[in-house]
């Protein structure tokens, strides 16, 4: 392989998460010249195959890499309670039954969406009794009827803060079969 | 010595891990090697990429379907960048659970006789 294809190969490797590159960048440019002397294609033909398995394959893994089970239900989250603050108690209800319900879901597929490595079921533990915490202190300091953004806030900080201590107890617990 | 997995909990297997796990079936194998074969064994109809190879083997390797050999079979004709990889007992166990469910489902599409009117069509 060319020194000019070997450097196009190279910084294909960019479009792979630093730590794939790292672990697979050198194997890979080996992989391209093997390629290229078995197969007796041109270079370029090969680098435009492998443009595009890079476009896609980098594109997954990082997907795969950022949404992770915690991350969509953080997500979640914070989405559910931007919209109830915005739409009131009829919404907020129905939103923190649906982050329940998606803490739920995630549970019972715990084996599809990996735990992130640098986000253990321990913090996510942390966070939902954070997520707790307002809506506890908007119940005992209230001494009279809550108004609808009181109501809402504090309703959807303890529907999701359940959500979020199941999956991290869960993660602590029994973590996912498949996970590094 | 801790107890392996369930291989079923594995299943259904994408089908890249399926198709390097039969590459692997005959032996230790570099990266380029397992892409041949799966050529070969798909009659031309998968070719992979270095990305979708190498990313399916990280994450086989995570769940210890292979494992990375630990000797090179001819270290003078190799190049340092190659690594080899090799089947672990699980993979062997789940390759066999998943080439099981495979071989239900073709019985199952040939008990409904699915695709074999096309002949008369």
């Amino acid at each position: 392989m060319s020194w000019r294809a070997d450097r196009v190969v190279r910084l294909l490797l960019y479009l792979y998460p630093k730590s794939f590159r790292a672990e697979y960048g050198d194997e890979i440019v080996q992989f391209c010249a093997d390629r290229q002397r078995h197969e007796g294609k041109s270079a370029w033909r090969i680098i435009i195959h492998e443009t595009r398995d890079a476009c896609f394959a980098g594109t997954t893994m990082r997907w795969e890499q950022t949404m992770t089970r915690n991350c969509l239900l953080a997500g979640g989250l914070v989405l559910g309670a931007v919209a109830a603050a915005a739409g009131g108690p009829f919404l907020a209800v129905p939103l923190g039954i649906v982050v329940l319900a998606g803490s739920l879901a995630a549970i019972a597929r715990r084996s599809r969406l990996p735990i992130g490595p640098a986000s253990p079921g321990r913090r996510w533990v942390s966070l939902g009794a954070i997520t707790w915490i307002p809506g506890m202190l908007i119940l005992i300091t209230s001494d009279r009827e809550l108004s609808a953004p009181l109501w809402s806030g504090a309703a959807l900080s303890l529907v999701g803060g359940v959500g979020l201590v199941a999956v991290g107890l869960l993660a602590v617990i029994a973590p996912p079969p498949h996970a590094e | 010595m801790s107890a392996l997995p369930e291989p079923r909990s594995f299943l259904p297997l994408p089908a890249s891990e399926m198709h390097i796990l039969v590459a692997l079936a005959q032996g230790e194998r570099h990266g380029y090697a397992i892409m041949r074969d799966v050529a070969e064994l798909s009659d031309g109809t998968v070719t992979m990429g270095s990305g979708t190879l190498y990313g399916s083997i990280k994450r086989m390797l995570a769940k210890g379907l292979i494992a990375q050999a630990a000797e090179r079979p001819d270290q003078a004709l190799d190049d340092q960048r190659r690594r080899y990889y090799r089947l672990t007992e699980l993979g062997q166990q789940v390759g066999a659970a998943e080439r099981s469910r495979l071989m239900a489902l073709i019985d199952a599409a040939t008990a409904r006789r699915l695709g074999l009117n096309l002949d008369h069509a």
